[in-house]
């Protein structure tokens, strides 16, 4: 039976819908509201509160917690001075992803990991002989994402400390409604925001501090449908969606690479030994089979298929998990694993996998599309991922 | 100071001085480097009082295998064993089941054991070593490679599958059935007589830590047997002057090939770098470089605490870790003034073998059950050997030393020897006021003496799924580790499991296969 997160006695009140949905064994928003196109504008146009306490979180401290950081992330954290933040996969030793989230160095020898799964068992795994203390508090802290143009502004008017100047991928601390408060200018939207950490126990005061000072610029309770269409947008992946945990993976093949999934960047050479490396040097200088890419769906084709049936093309307004065959020819050369309509951009786009040779941008292929219960296949485009990427994000 | 070898050997026990020996025969300058003031480790002579000696931890060297005594010549280098002592087994009234040297039901056994049972002796000892024979030559040589069969490899696997075959369809169809029984079913189902079946359960549990009922055990008898057939109750062979000069036979042979061999010389760390090992660093800070380094140590020993563990897959280091490394086998040595008469109506060779007190396989599983328990049984199991009727000289004039293994052994056991005392006392009466000095190890005396994670005697635990291509663990039976330079050739890899030299041996045979084709060294 999932359980409520520290925010549960408000978001319960909100969520007028009754649109919950089971994250990592908790409750969680789908949607406050009937609609989710409200809460995705205000992601994009005002400002979101989206509770995100079922991340799983990790502090590791001790004097061999950056050995142990460094050995099981692909990214060098010792670029990372101490209240910075990275976003970085982690593989197995055969070089397949099993997570990617983001890193805080909070100290010097203090980190704090987010992740979508629980992952206590493996930092404890490659922890054997470093002088390392891994905790796990993913209950005792709850986490909201403020993610928005005004949430600068919202902060500025909530938060004792220095928001303003926050740099992307930095963190600091301060007060809000008098509770403690790291905040970090993370986020899973595409869009300037933040995600704020508290304690469990001041987890109320801070939501009603925000809404009480956000309700003038906008702020809005925002369940994760709206957030899961953002995130499309800005062509993050979502794991066990757009590709599959390697501790998760039934046959190696539905195992992939930090590579084949788009985050070849986050791979680091330059440092020692870590968890992969051996394999990825190797996939490195092979070369990966397949890639994660943006897809665009053609429109004119799509009306008309419908058309062809007295029909209006019918689209995704949630971001659809379902996954469909890309077609090259008569050969299926992948699958869109996510796909929704964004109303922002006016396209339908989704993120698929296909096989590298059709990865590059412009490549005309065809999606799969169920239309009047028969197949058809519409011609799409292979793009570069995010499809939408506004400058305030890093601003 | 530091020195500069091809190969260095970490643990100076039985079977790092035969790989030691065979790679300085095979021209490679080897330098064995252990902790201990003697080599041999868990086969080293200790004193138990002042002039009385013993072995440490195994008493005999029955399993020892010969075609490395001959290899090696160790007669020339000064071993000399004694002929097999039989096994007596007491029974829970008094009576005495004794089998002589060469395995035959002596003394009053002729009364105690039907004629249906003796038969069933034959037939036991005929199945176990037709199956023996078809199996030892996979303990003569490292397994072949099942990831990548090359045509020899193949050969091997087609010949050792033809000689099953050849068992027949009834015996091998016993043999498969018999590796996963117990060993209690094996007594149950084919001896009438319940001490016998106490006998025989008896060497399903030799060190290990599992009771007569438990799956598998018929399987560790079995083992035990692969290395050096011989009858089943032969009982032991006494080294003379104690295990430890079947060590310093070894260790003078891989001198005489031009090993060298360090005492007091304890290893810290295995050192690697961009995945080539480097040598070893020892606890005084000492550097020595190899580009081959052979651990004696058991796999948990030399990867979780030896080496670098991020030089190391994770799960791999999972799958070292919950390798199943267990005690269960304190070692009790007594200085006695005399030994009591033996008892009424048998000779003194009565106690001149391996005597085992314990007599039924429900007292033998009780012990078994109170370690669980974290207790020591109330009456212990014990194999008791008395190794002055065979070697007199280990102890003064006229007196002796006798050993007890104790099976069923909890972890941090306080007094053991008063137990083991009281429970020899049983059936020597008289056995107690004869005890002039003792020497105890308990499971943890073990581990920290010998380095042997949990005190385990065989470096992981003998058992099926730690058997063959499973030994130490799945993978990795080819003495070779993910470290490219570092090799086990301890107990705890395949063919080990006991004092027999097969590991080391098969173990050198790998790492010269390999300097040959150019992938190590």
């Amino acid at each position: 039976m999932a359980v409520g997160t520290p925010f549960h006695p408000r978001t319960s009140v909100l969520n007028k819908s009754l649109n919950w949905r089971h994250w990592s064994g908790y409750f969680s928003a789908g949607c406050y509201d009937d609609f989710v196109q409200p809460e995705y504008a205000a992601i994009r146009n005002k400002a979101a509160l989206i509770d995100v306490s079922p991340l799983y979180k990790y502090w590791v401290e001790g004097t061999g917690a950056t050995d142990l950081i460094q050995r099981v992330f692909t990214r060098d954290i010792t670029k990372c001075s101490p209240m910075q933040a990275i976003y970085t996969p982690w593989c197995d030793s055969d070089g397949k992803v099993m997570q990617e989230g983001t890193v805080f160095r909070l100290d010097t020898n203090v980190y704090q990991v987010n992740a979508a799964e629980p992952a206590m068992r493996w930092l404890q795994l490659n922890s054997e002989g470093l002088a390392v203390t891994i905790s796990d508090r993913s209950a005792p802290v709850a986490a909201l994402a403020l993610q928005g143009p005004t949430s600068r502004k919202i902060l500025n008017e909530c938060f004792k400390g220095d928001a303003s100047g926050l740099r992307f991928f930095h963190l600091t601390e301060g007060t809000i409604g008098g509770m403690p408060v790291t905040i970090s200018r993370t986020g899973y939207t595409g869009d300037l925001g933040y995600e704020i950490w508290i304690s469990a126990d001041c987890a109320i005061t801070v939501w009603d501090t925000l809404l009480d000072v956000g309700r003038r610029l906008g702020i809005t309770p925002c369940g994760i449908l709206a957030m899961d269409v953002a995130r499309v947008e800005a062509g993050f992946i979502l794991i066990d969606v757009d590709y599959i945990s390697a501790e998760r993976a039934l046959i190696p093949e539905h195992r992939a690479s930090p590579y084949e999934l788009g985050l070849g960047w986050a791979v680091d050479f330059n440092k020692e030994d870590f968890v992969g490396r051996e394999a990825l040097v190797a996939e490195s200088e092979r070369g990966s089979v397949r890639s994660v890419v943006g897809i665009c769906i053609d429109w004119e084709p799509l009306d008309e298929i419908h058309a062809g049936d007295n029909l209006m093309p019918d689209l995704p307004q949630l971001a659809c998990r379902e996954p469909v065959p890309v077609y090259a020819g008569k050969d299926q050369v992948g699958r869109v694993t996510t796909r929704c309509w964004s109303t922002l951009l006016k396209k339908y786009i989704g993120i698929a996998t296909v096989q590298a040779r059709y990865a590059s941008y412009g490549t005309a292929v065809e999606m799969e599309l169920t239309v009047n219960f028969r197949r058809e296949r519409v011609p799409a485009e292979m793009v570069q991922l995010p499809h939408f990427r506004p400058e305030r994000m890093r601003a | 100071m530091s020195g500069c070898y091809d190969v260095a050997v970490v643990g100076g026990g039985h079977n790092g001085l035969v790989v030691a020996a065979y790679l300085a025969q095979a021209g490679q300058s080897v330098v064995v480097l252990e902790k201990g003031p003697t080599v041999g480790g868990m086969a080293s002579t200790i004193e138990v009082a002042p002039g009385y000696r013993a072995s440490s931890c195994f008493q005999s060297a029955e399993t020892f295998s010969p075609t490395i005594s001959r290899e090696l010549n160790l007669s020339g280098h000064g071993l000399e064993v004694s002929r097999p002592r039989g096994t007596s087994v007491v029974a829970v009234d008094g009576q005495w089941l004794l089998f002589d040297g060469s395995g035959h039901l002596t003394g009053n056994g002729s009364q105690m054991v039907s004629i249906a049972d003796r038969a069933a002796i034959a037939e036991l000892e005929r199945l176990l070593y037709r199956t023996v024979r078809a199996l030892a030559p996979l303990y003569q040589a490292a397994l072949p490679e099942l990831q990548d069969l090359g045509a020899s490899d193949t050969l091997d696997l087609l010949r050792i599958g033809w000689r099953l075959r050849r068992l027949g369809r009834r015996d091998m169809r016993e043999a498969i059935r018999f590796l996963p029984m117990s060993i209690r079913d094996v007594a149950e189902e084919r001896f009438e007589s319940h001490i016998l079946g106490a006998a025989i359960a008896g060497l399903g549990l030799q060190g290990g830590c599992n009771g007569p009922y438990a799956p598998g055990t018929a399987f560790v008898a079995l083992h035990h047997q692969i290395q050096n057939p011989r009858p089943l109750f032969s009982g032991p062979v006494f080294v003379k002057g104690g295990l430890g000069c079947l060590s310093d036979a070894l260790s003078a042979a891989a001198q005489s090939a031009g090993a060298e061999v360090r005492t007091e010389a304890e290893v810290k760390l295995i050192e690697a770098a961009d995945g080539l090992l480097q040598g070893v660093t020892l606890c005084n800070g000492e550097h020595v470089e190899a580009s081959i380094v052979v651990s004696d140590l058991d796999p948990q020993r030399t990867l979780l605490s030896l080496v670098d563990s991020r030089k190391l897959a994770p799960e791999f280091i999972n799958a070292v870790s919950t390798i199943r490394a267990r005690g269960g086998v304190g070692v009790v040595s007594f200085a006695l003034d005399g030994i009591p008469d033996p008892p009424e109506g048998s000779a003194e060779v009565s106690l001149s073998g391996r005597v085992q007190i314990g007599a039924s396989v429900v007292e033998q599983e009780r012990a078994f059950d109170a370690m669980q328990c974290g207790e020591l049984a109330e009456k212990p199991f014990l194999q008791l050997t008395i190794p002055t009727l065979a070697d007199p000289g280990l102890a003064p004039d006229g007196k002796h030393v006798a050993t007890a293994w104790v099976l069923g052994v909890p972890d941090n056991l306080d007094s053991l020897e008063e137990s083991v005392a009281s429970g020899i006392e049983t059936v020597l009466p008289g056995f107690t006021s004869r005890v002039v000095g003792c020497a105890v190890a308990t499971p943890s005396d073990i581990e920290e003496r010998y380095g042997a994670t949990n005190g385990c005697l065989f470096g992981v635990d003998v058992s099926l799924d730690q058997a063959l291509f499973l030994r130490p663990l799945p993978g990795w039976y080819r003495y070779n580790t993910p470290l490219r330079g570092l090799y086990l050739c301890g107990s705890s890899t395949h063919a080990g499991g006991g004092i027999t030299g097969l590991p080391g041996r098969n173990a050198a045979r790998r790492i010269i296969e390999d300097l040959k084709a150019g992938k190590v060294g």
